[in-house]
């Protein structure tokens, strides 16, 4: 980020209105005193695997901020580098330059089991030869806890996950969903400040991890001090657990905000994309009057919001090109004689339960697809002539990417 | 739909057996080598200890050698040098393996290969080369009598039981380090990170994490090593020490040199026994901790 956009966000954060999201917000100025020092700090944080020539760069100049009791997913497509930031917090790979605080202390040399960070990953990792309450103890009996407390602490974790009837049995006695649930009760059991979950339930199938999902959102009510960070590819998980989402897309930070603001407002064309996968329309700007435009694609002008971000300043000038980002399912198929329908011919069309996605190439736009979601069941011909509406406004506007 | 289901259900016909397969024939080859060439030599010396020798009847030989102190001395020294070989391949053997595995410095793989490649040596040869080392005339007493200007050799341990262990340790450990490392490898590097990330020590991992996962490949390491080293020969003989004779010595001094055939088949038959006895016992064993695993994980079956 350039000088000019850092003193502005400065600046701007004295509009903010809540205390916790001053805490958080990226790129403060280090002469600003905190009130707090944030639970989780990566300071330009970068990692690199490999020497020399062969060196590939798994995370560059990464920054972020997580205050205590905030959960933050970290969202992106494999090889994003999201998992290499939680292991370079872990203390499982050593950042290659910049440093990692928790809590204000900075732990970029400590070992892992200095770190006092509770981790939970996808494979589960328990210790296959233990019993489920040898398992939860583990971490109890390495920070010598006094062997008076350990069975008592063992039993509140188990409880915390309702797994107490299962104490006894061997990993191998498990489900994977019961499996992940003792993950989980062995990293809270030392009662850590920092939960870091890696994808922990991308091994479980789809009914499972709904419910898992459900109970993850209860645990993090009963934990409001502990900040967590939460890797995933999957954006249900992100929307439903993040107080904030972090997009990384090859081994670099793309945005960070709150879900409902990256949804809305995405700030790259990679987030509207990935998070939600949006169509992406190249449309040339008319009007701009505040945050609404009119912009023109294939023939068409229709209106749009125009965003301004909280820091720094986007200028949608007249005749600029940009993208207009539409969601699938804003999008509405209405009979070819419709007033303000676009022609389209249906290219392919997919039934997915409670929608039906159609994959629609529309006049004027040549070598553009949209994606469309219909509700129910819908029976289209490929090949058939459709008429596509765009709402009103018909979506946002986003930055062609440089 | 349910017009077919009322219908009354029909048995799918049965089918044929399949055709008469020949592939069963090609069993026959690998068959007869065995019996010929292993069994029935094994069969001939159990046959032959049966047979009269100069002291009377098949089964006063028996008596004989069995109650003769050269044997109980053999089988004594036997068992005592393979089991304390045996220990110490599993110490050193498993402080190798773990150096290898968990502590990285440069060249650590060709140090891998190069113990590697002592499987490929001749076990006699280890022999030869520590008399090299630490015999009465080797390096080693010289650089000590050099610093201490001692006349006598102050090192003299490889004519003894110890010389002998010392080379089985040497030349047997090998085999309990390569299936420690497959083992460590197979060790999930994620759960050495949790339990790291838990305030587990490396030697709490160690000893919690690795070691009881370990176990399996361990104990197979140790009952070759235990097997190889009873039925150990050439070790032995190139010591040249008088006072070690283990039961392949014996067997070979009474064939070849004193020619008391009998006597010789005798011990020949107790080490197979001994021999398949302790084989035998590492399958009973082995057999018993994956079927333990079975029931376990049937009995979760159920319950789910």
């Amino acid at each position: 980020m350039a000088r000019g956009e850092r003193s502005d966000g400065g600046m701007a954060r004295f509009g903010l209105s809540t205390s916790r999201e001053a805490a958080v917000t990226e790129d403060i100025e280090e002469t600003i005193a905190e009130p707090a020092a944030p639970a989780i700090t990566f300071d330009r944080v970068g990692v690199a695997y490999g020497r020399g020539k062969k060196a590939t760069d798994a995370l560059v100049d990464f920054n972020l901020r997580v205050a205590a009791g905030e959960t933050v997913a970290l969202l992106g497509p494999s090889g994003s580098g999201k998992s290499t930031a939680l292991n370079a917090l872990a203390g499982f790979v050593r950042p290659t330059t910049g440093a990692v605080l928790l809590g204000g202390r900075d732990v970029t040399d400590l070992p892992p089991a200095k770190r006092g960070i509770g981790v939970v990953l996808q494979s589960y990792a328990l210790f296959p030869h233990m019993r489920v309450s040898d398992n939860v103890a583990f971490g109890l009996k390495s920070q010598r806890v006094p062997r008076g407390d350990i069975g008592s602490r063992v039993a509140e974790a188990l409880d915390m996950v309702g797994m107490s009837a299962y104490a006894k049995r061997l990993p191998r006695e498990l489900s994977g969903g019961q499996q992940q649930r003792i993950a989980i009760a062995r990293a809270l059991a030392i009662q850590p400040k920092v939960l870091l979950l890696d994808e922990p339930l991308a091994a479980l199938d789809a009914q499972l991890r709904h419910s898992m999902l459900a109970e993850l959102q209860r645990l993090k009510e009963a934990l409001p001090d502990t900040a967590m960070l939460y890797v995933t590819h999957d954006q249900s998980e992100a929307l439903a657990l993040a107080d904030r989402i972090v997009v990384m897309n090859d081994a670099r930070l793309m945005d960070v905000d709150t879900a409902e603001n990256l949804w809305k407002r995405p700030p790259t064309s990679f987030t509207a994309a990935f998070l939600g996968g949006a169509n992406l329309i190249p449309c040339t700007v008319g009007r701009v009057i505040g945050t609404s435009a009119l912009v023109s694609f294939a023939r068409k002008t229709v209106s749009a919001e125009a965003p301004q971000p909280a820091v720094g300043k986007i200028d949608w000038a007249p005749e600029s090109k940009a993208l207009l980002c539409i969601r699938p399912h804003a999008l509405q198929v209405v009979s070819l004689g419709h007033r303000d329908a676009v022609r389209g011919t249906v290219n392919a069309s997919v039934w997915r339960g409670s929608t039906t996605r159609l994959v629609v190439s529309v006049n004027g736009l040549p070598d553009q697809l949209i994606d469309i979601d219909v509700p129910g069941n819908a029976q289209f011909e490929i090949g058939s002539e459709v008429g596509v509406r765009f709402p009103d406004p018909s979506g946002v506007l986003v930055q062609v990417p440089a | 739909m349910t017009a077919l289901l009322e219908q009354p259900a029909l048995d799918a016909p049965e089918r044929s057996a399949p055709p008469r397969s020949f592939a069963g024939w090609w069993a026959v080859p690998p068959l007869v080598i065995v019996l010929v060439a292993a069994v029935y030599p094994l069969i001939r010396v159990c046959l032959e200890s049966l047979t009269a020798g100069d002291a009377g009847s098949g089964w006063s030989n028996w008596a004989g050698v069995l109650s003769s102190e050269a044997f109980l001395d053999a089988l004594w020294r036997t068992v005592a040098i393979a089991a304390t070989s045996t220990a110490g391949c599993l110490v050193l053997g498993t402080f190798l393996a773990i150096v290898l595995a968990f502590v990285p410095f440069p060249g650590s793989q060709l140090v891998g290969r190069l113990i590697d490649t002592v499987l490929a040596l001749p076990s006699f040869l280890i022999t030869l080369a520590f008399t090299f080392l630490y015999g009465t005339a080797g390096a080693v007493n010289a650089a000590i009598a050099g610093l201490t200007g001692a006349d006598s050799p102050v090192l003299n341990f490889l004519y003894t039981p110890a010389g002998v262990i010392a080379a089985e340790v040497t030349f047997f450990t090998p085999f309990v380090i390569r299936p420690l490392l497959a083992s460590f490898s197979m060790l999930p590097r994620a759960q050495l990170d949790v339990a790291a990330s838990l305030g587990a020590s490396p030697l709490r991992v160690l000893r919690a994490v690795v070691m009881p996962e370990a176990w399996p490949a361990l104990m197979a390491g140790g009952s070759l090593v235990l097997l190889l080293s009873l039925n150990e020969f050439g070790i032995v003989l190139f010591t040249g020490a008088k006072g070690v004779i283990t039961l392949p010595v014996l067997i070979y001094t009474r064939g070849i040199v004193t020619f008391d055939v009998p006597g010789a088949a005798v011990i020949a038959t107790v080490q197979i026994a001994l021999s398949l006895a302790l084989y035998t016992l590492y399958r009973v064993i082995f057999a018993r901790v994956i079927t333990r695993r079975a029931d376990t994980d049937v009995v979760v079956d159920q319950a789910k």
